[in-house]
């Protein structure tokens, strides 16, 4: 290499490194977990997570030690189903009630399941005090597309996102069920009294809004706005900003079409049906989301976040005032795994969940 | 010669089962938006059929050419060494289609995460009219084989 090609290699290493865009490095914080699926940090610092395969697991502050949260309730962990998402009451500090949904059979002949979310302390290595909170209307042999994510509003009240169940995705447009559904409920799981329609004649009064299909991200940013995304078919995968009481058109209306390569409807619009705030065919496959808010990464504050299985990756999204999607940037593709899950940590890193067995828990740090 | 002419009437057989078990699904989904008042259209109907025939029509054919492929060799088989053929080879064909077909649709549910990627087969009358696509191609099969 001559002087002036030396000198070249130099200069574009620093640019790169100086004006790059790498300003993270990744590392692994825990490995060999087991279906993981959600994460929730408490003020210790210590994490909460939740695997698939039915297990609660304390994680130290440094990744250190694990200890296994005993007395989970039995849970279906079948095709798509088991323990899934895991939040903190907003008051945690002082009534230390924590959140949890899985999925688990609703009769003795074990033949049907449902969306379950219960409530719990944890006392030494046990869960206690556990209530059930919420049951999903929504009965069906598959253990498929049950939603299951989580998430507290500011007004103190919780979102439950609830899938389609796959085999029965025309009962999204009903009122009458919980398929296909965001439901609202207080944190005891009574009805909040201004839910859109706990007036409504032969309508389940948690549902928040309906027409969605298996809803793996939820969020509400600090101006109040939620955000949703959500799986689609054969294409179609959904970004959406969430209302009280409006109808997001599955099945009715969609961007993809079916597995088999049938339509699933020939509409893409409707009057009367909202259209996503942005969508992804071929699909992705998003799971976890947040809106970045800390200071830490300060050029991606703002930014919608979501992980996805597919790609292995996750999709930054970059919106303007108006909230409309102007960038999609991929990011941590050399993670390499399915990514079935993100969180902001309080110090302003990201943690990744990758998914299935040997699943890891990837923290992404500042350089 | 005849290995071509029997190829060919299995990929027929396949083809029109296909081409038979398409519309279930479409009319399936059509039916259902008609009653929630989505403005389907006869033009519609038939722009969605087109679109199925060439999507989910090569999904299932593939599907039913390495169905029938087996159900129509073990059918030979049997016929061959049962030679008190009770039923006509048409029968015996059509039959073996519609075994076959149920035993897909079945076997796909069980394969994929136990939910139903065939939509037209999610009621008892879909499963019905799915095996009688299957009896028309088994027959179909069955009845040109005889007159080889």
């Amino acid at each position: 290499m001559n002087n002036f090609s030396f000198l070249s290699f130099i200069v574009l290493f620093l640019t790169l490194n100086v004006f790059g865009e790498e300003n993270y490095e990744l590392e692994v914080f825990v490995d060999n977990l087991d279906h993981p699926w959600s994460l929730v940090e408490l003020s210790s610092g210590d994490l909460l997570l939740t695997e698939l395969s039915g297990k609660l697991k304390l994680i130290s502050s440094d990744g250190l030690t694990i200890k296994e949260i005993r007395n989970v309730p039995d849970v279906l962990f079948r095709g798509q189903g088991g323990l899934s998402d895991i939040t903190l009451h907003p008051d945690f500090d002082n009534n230390g009630w924590i959140y949890f949904s899985y999925s688990a059979f609703v009769d003795d002949k074990k033949e049907l399941n449902t969306l379950f979310v219960d409530r719990a302390k944890i006392k030494g290595s046990e869960l206690v005090s556990i209530q059930n909170i919420f049951k999903a209307q929504a009965f069906r042999k598959a253990p498929a597309h049950f939603g299951a994510k989580l998430f507290f509003l500011k007004d103190g009240s919780l979102m439950i996102t609830s899938g389609d169940g796959f085999d029965y995705r025309e009962a999204a447009q009903s009122l009458d069920n919980h398929f296909g559904k965001v439901l609202r409920i207080n944190d005891d799981g009574s009805i909040p009294l201004d839910n859109p329609f706990i007036n409504t004649p032969g309508a389940l009064p948690e549902i928040w809004s309906f027409g969605i299909r298996n809803p793996q991200g939820i969020f509400q940013t600090e101006d109040g706005t939620i955000f949703e995304n959500e799986h689609g078919p054969r294409g179609g995968d959904e970004l959406n900003i969430l209302k009280p009481g409006l109808n997001y058109g599955w099945p009715a209306i969609t961007h993809g079409i079916d597995y088999s390569g049938a339509l699933i409807s020939p509409f893409k619009e409707k009057e009367g049906m909202e259209q996503p705030l942005y969508y992804w065919t071929p699909s992705i496959a998003p799971s976890g989301m947040i809106v970045y808010e800390e200071d830490l990464f300060s050029e991606w504050k703002n930014n919608i976040f979501v992980s996805n299985l597919v790609y292995k990756d996750v999709r930054m999204l970059s919106l303007d005032e108006n909230k409309e999607v102007i960038n999609e940037k991929i990011l941590f593709k050399e993670v390499g795994k399915r990514i079935r899950n993100i969180i902001t940590l309080s110090n302003g890193e990201l943690m990744l969940i990758t998914d299935k067995k040997d699943g890891q828990l990837i923290k992404v740090k500042k350089i | 010669m005849k290995f071509i002419r029997v190829t060919s009437l299995l990929l027929f057989s396949a083809i029109i089962t296909a081409f038979l078990s398409v519309p279930i699904t479409t009319a399936s989904y059509t039916i259902w938006l008609s009653s929630i008042e989505m403005p389907v259209t006869l033009n519609l109907f038939i722009a969605s059929l087109i679109h199925d025939w060439f999507n989910l029509g090569v999904t299932l054919f593939l599907l039913f050419l390495a169905g029938f492929l087996i159900a129509f060799l073990i059918t030979f088989i049997i016929r061959k060494i049962f030679t008190i053929n009770l039923i006509s080879e048409p029968f015996s064909y059509a039959i073996a289609g519609s075994v076959c077909i149920l035993l897909i649709l079945v076997l796909t549910v069980v394969l994929l995460f136990e939910t139903q990627i065939i939509a037209g087969n999610r009621t008892a009358l879909g499963t019905f009219l799915h095996v009688l696509a299957g009896f028309a191609g088994g027959y179909f099969f069955g009845y040109f084989l005889k007159k080889m």
